[in-house]
């Protein structure tokens, strides 16, 4: 492995949590100012983990902190493979298996909210699986091979293969970015009816890591964006300010979008544009 | 002096019969633990030999004056015919009586007047497939009836309406045993064909052990369906004979070296269904499902390492040949169609056993596609699947029985927090769910290598679909299981009845087994795939590329080993903190996790999995999945006696 492979990932490991704090404070800054509210300073997200952080550990089921501890450790990792251009497919595992590790934690606290959320969490796996494995197959029929690296030294980028697999991929950003549906698991809408849902029996250092794994997460899914606009990193900056304020916006115009309507509104997208995509690309035999 | 390998494989094939014959005498349970215990060990030792032997080169041994093992055979399959017709008549079931009387025909007229006079043909190969099958059955099939020498004992416990028939029932296993050897170590179809018609009827019979009118129903369901598989199989044959050729194409060795696979269209059809009843595809699926009345072990051998292990080895045996042709195309078709339907409908099954079969149905699927598509890669995706299902499915069912008779239910509602109340069993659950669909464990590893070898398959991108859904399905139906494990609920405690030693030695042996696959897949695929592969496929090199790819290597082990240090943390870390009552929606919560209802009672907070019947269940899904691969399965026919080929 090359060294600078690991330098991206420890440049990952400690740059994807500040960027991804940030981040979210302009998000909540956004949404206040969508709303005709002041909102909060852009460094709370910041304040609230360290906050947490310090709490009394308390949980109703100890084995909590090992699950948590899980979810963080291997979404971080799912990151680092991301950043050393590693095998995409082995990210979306990996990114699996971390959510399995929340969705336990959830199920661990032997609350009904917990359970009603790690199920809708299980159920926001389960519609993102496709457009994953989608996407996966569309990076080896352009590049002939799993790898992102290979995606990344493309001359022509990978838009231009895969337009329906990019669009699939906005409309999963706004489950990703935990914004629609609102009932879904931890949305950030205060007034849904499962009290932030999956982590509603988290608390203190839990909650903290659980936090901090999102924003690792909200940065890898970002800089998968780049990977539609490799070669071109004033166009791939661009693209990803534009989505994430366009994430923002769609939030806040659908704010009582349901679970049922998101598995339903996704897999409808997820199979006209990205199956749709897939099959020109195979017709058309590959690029390679 | 015979060779080795000879009495290897003679021990495999008569091993397990005199066995049966014994069990079938004796019925001190001592002496059936006994001779069932010494015949495990000798069927172990005989298949680990074989398959080593075989590992370091293919073997191939010819015997002669065969003319009479043939004689026997025919004669068995006859007897096989006789057994069905006589209990369908005594039963009074139309559909079987019918078929098995078709297929007594076919045999006379085949054995009569088919075949001109014997040819000679290698008797025995033992190529890497079968060394894979003859390791499944010789390992995971003794360790199943070891299991079934505790697991019987509490079965009649329980079920008190049955009558006690132990002995049948390990006959019947230890011939299954046998009749699952000749399947993967015959060389010669019409052998093969009487092997399966024994599994046919070892099946019918295990299934049908309770008496109870579902059992028989559904035993007669399973018997019609593979009797089906078996009529194909023979017309199968049928047309092999009628190709004009100097070349006997009986012989295996000889059909899979046919360089005219055009003229083999039609046999190749044929043997697709039969490969599709027996491995229990849609629309044949509901007689699997149906088994699952029988006795947990019988479910555990059906689904792991024997009858639909044996429909998909012959799919994958004659795989080169389907990936040159339209048949294999749609037999892969209807494959991956069956991965995605009964994953679907495993979701909206409470029931533990039920969502075990629906998900061997969809495994199997995904094999059969691999199968069909029949290239080097895709036929290493197949034998991965069969390996690594083998071992976590037979783990699971052997679980989940061993669990129904300490908590009386097997409903997956039921297990919540069995963890705590079942730690060995339920561990050990936790680590065949992982085994089905976790990374970096098996079944994962051969997703990927289905994904890769879809990819570069003509129609790939139709399969590339299907596994996307299919494979979000799986993720869903396993997860909500293996979170109902952790869950901590006031449960009364499980009853305090030990474990049967053979159920604890067969449970943590097989566990081991899904680890050490695990953990060794890189090995099994150079030592054991890859020099298969080059039998077929000579200029097949894998190298570095897709996960075989160092790099990921790697990455699997670094993975593995954050998962390694997470365990070690959960057992040895600091539990410091305060365990306060779960968060009900700020009502008041007594320390049992209890809420205060209205009426000022504390009341217990129920809440269950999600199911989705509305979307997911067998009234919705069923009826259309048989059309679709209904109108499959003729297409791939029609398509079979036109001959269509694949243009490389």
């Amino acid at each position: 492995m090359d060294i600078m492979f690991i330098v991206g990932a420890v440049l990952f490991l400690i740059l994807a949590p500040i960027l991804g704090g940030l981040l979210t404070g302009c998000d909540r800054v956004l949404t206040a100012r969508f709303q005709s509210r002041v909102g909060p300073p852009l460094l709370q997200p910041f304040y609230d983990v360290a906050k947490l952080w310090h709490k009394e550990k308390a949980f109703s089921n100890p084995v909590e902190i090992i699950f948590t501890t899980a979810y963080l450790v291997l979404i971080a990792f799912s990151g680092a493979m991301l950043a050393t251009g590693g095998n995409l497919l082995f990210v979306f595992f990996s990114l699996a298996l971390a959510h399995t590790f929340l969705i336990l934690a959830a199920y661990s606290a032997n609350a009904p909210y917990a359970h009603i959320g790690a199920e809708r969490e299980l159920l926001s796996v389960m519609i993102l699986e496709p457009i994953l494995i989608l996407f996966a197959a569309g990076c080896f029929l352009v590049t002939g091979s799993f790898d992102t690296y290979h995606m990344l030294i493309q001359d022509v980028p990978g838009i231009i293969y895969l337009p329906g697999v990019f669009i699939v991929f906005i409309a999963v950003l706004t489950l990703k970015l935990r914004k629609s549906p609102f009932d879904i698991s931890t949305s950030h809408h205060a007034h849904q009816e499962l009290v932030k849902g999956v982590t509603s029996s988290l608390s203190g250092r839990s909650l903290a890591k659980v936090e901090i794994a999102h924003w690792y997460e909200m940065m890898i899914f970002l800089s998968m964006i780049l990977l539609f606009f490799a070669g071109y990193p004033v166009l791939s900056a661009v693209a990803i300010i534009l989505v994430f304020l366009l994430e923002i916006v769609i939030d806040n115009i659908f704010p009582r979008v349901t679970w049922k309507m998101t598995v339903k509104s996704l897999w409808i997208v997820t199979l006209v544009f990205g199956v749709g995509n897939i099959v020109v690309l195979g017709i058309l035999g590959g690029i390679v | 002096m015979y060779p080795p390998e000879l009495i290897a494989i003679l021990i495999l094939l008569l091993v397990p019969v005199s066995a049966a014959v014994l069990l079938a005498v004796f019925k001190p349970d001592l002496v059936r633990n006994v001779l069932a215990g010494i015949t495990s060990v000798i069927i172990i030792g005989a298949s680990v030999f074989l398959a080593w032997k075989a590992l370091i080169a293919p073997v191939s041994l010819t015997l002669e004056h065969t003319e009479w093992i043939g004689m026997l055979l025919f004669i068995a399959e006859i007897g096989v015919a006789l057994v069905i017709l006589g209990l369908s008549i005594k039963y009074r079931k139309i559909l079987p009586l019918l078929l098995s009387v078709i297929q007594l025909i076919l045999i006379l007229i085949l054995e009569f007047f088919g075949i001109a006079g014997p040819h000679a043909m290698t008797t025995f190969t033992v190529t890497g497939l079968s060394a894979v099958m003859v390791l499944i059955i010789g390992i995971i099939g003794t360790l199943i009836c070891v299991y079934a020498l505790g697991y019987m004992k509490d079965y009649h416990d329980h079920q008190i309406g049955v009558p006690v028939r132990k002995r049948y029932f390990f006959a019947l296993m230890f011939l299954f045993l046998s009749a699952m050897f000749g399947l993967v170590l015959f060389n010669n179809l019409m052998w093969i064909l009487c092997a399966w018609e024994v599994t046919t009827l070892c099946s019918f019979l295990l299934i049908g052990y309770s008496r109870t009118p579902e059992a028989m129903k559904n035993a007669f369901r399973a018997v019609w369906m593979n009797l089906i598989g078996g009529i194909c199989f023979t017309l199968a044959i049928f047309f092999l004979l009628r190709i004009n050729t100097p070349v006997n194409l009986l012989s295996v060795t000889d059909l899979l070296a046919f360089p005219n696979v055009s003229a083999l269209t039609i046999p190749l059809a044929f043997i697709a269904v039969a490969g599709l009843t027996k491995a229990a595809q849609m629309p044949f699926s509901t007689w699997l499902t149906g088994a699952m009345v029988a006795p947990t072990p019988v479910s555990a051998l059906l689904h792991s390492s024997t009858m639909v292990k044996a429909g998909v080895y012959l799919l994958v045996l004659f795989a080169p040949l389907f990936s040159q042709t339209w048949v294999g195309i749609f037999l892969a078709l209807i494959g991956a169609f069956t991965f995605l339907a009964t994953s679907a409908l495993a979701i909206s099954q409470s029931n533990a056993k039920k969502v075990l079969a629906y998900s061997t149905i969809a495994n199997l699927g995904l094999i059969t596609a691999c199968a069909g598509i029949g290239t080097a890669e895709a036929i290493m995706a197949a034998i991965l699947l069969i390996i690594f299902h083998a071992v976590a499915k037979a783990l699971l069912f052997l679980c989940v029985g061993a669990v129904e008779h300490k908590i009386g239910s097997r409903d997956i509602e039921d297990m919540d927090g069995l963890l705590v109340r079942l730690p060995l069993l339920a561990t050990m659950m936790v680590i065949g769910i992982s085994g089905m669909y976790l990374a970096p464990f098996g079944m994962l590893i051969s997703k990927w290598a289905a994904l890769e070898a879809f990819l570069t398959a003509p129609l790939g991108y139709v399969f590339i679909a299907i596994l996307a859904f299919g494979s979000a399905f799986t993720i869903f139906f396993w997860t909500k299981w293996l979170g109902k494990l952790f869950m901590r609920m006031n449960r009364p405690p499980a009853e305090k009845i030990a474990l049967h030693i053979s159920e604890k030695l067969s449970v943590i042996v097989m566990g081991v087994l899904v680890i050490g696959c695990c953990l060794g897949f890189p090995a099994i695929i150079t030592g054991v795939i890859i020099p298969y592969l080059n039998g077929i496929h000579p200029y097949f090199y894998l190298g570095n590329k897709g996960f075989f790819y160092f790099d990921t290597l790697v990455m699997l082990g670094l993975m593995a080993f954050i998962l390694l240090f997470l365990v070690i943390g959960a057992f040895l870390g600091s539990r410091e903190g305060r365990t306060i009552a779960p968060y009900l929606g700020g009502r008041a919560v007594d320390s049992e996790g209890r809420f205060l209802g209205s009426l000022g009672v504390y009341k217990e907070a129920k809440t269950s999995n999600y199911y989705l019947e509305e979307y997911f269940g067998e009234k919705v899904l069923l009826k259309p999945s048989w059309v679709i691969s209904g109108v499959l399965i003729i297409v791939m026919l029609v398509l079979g006696f036109m001959g269509v080929m694949i243009w490389i």
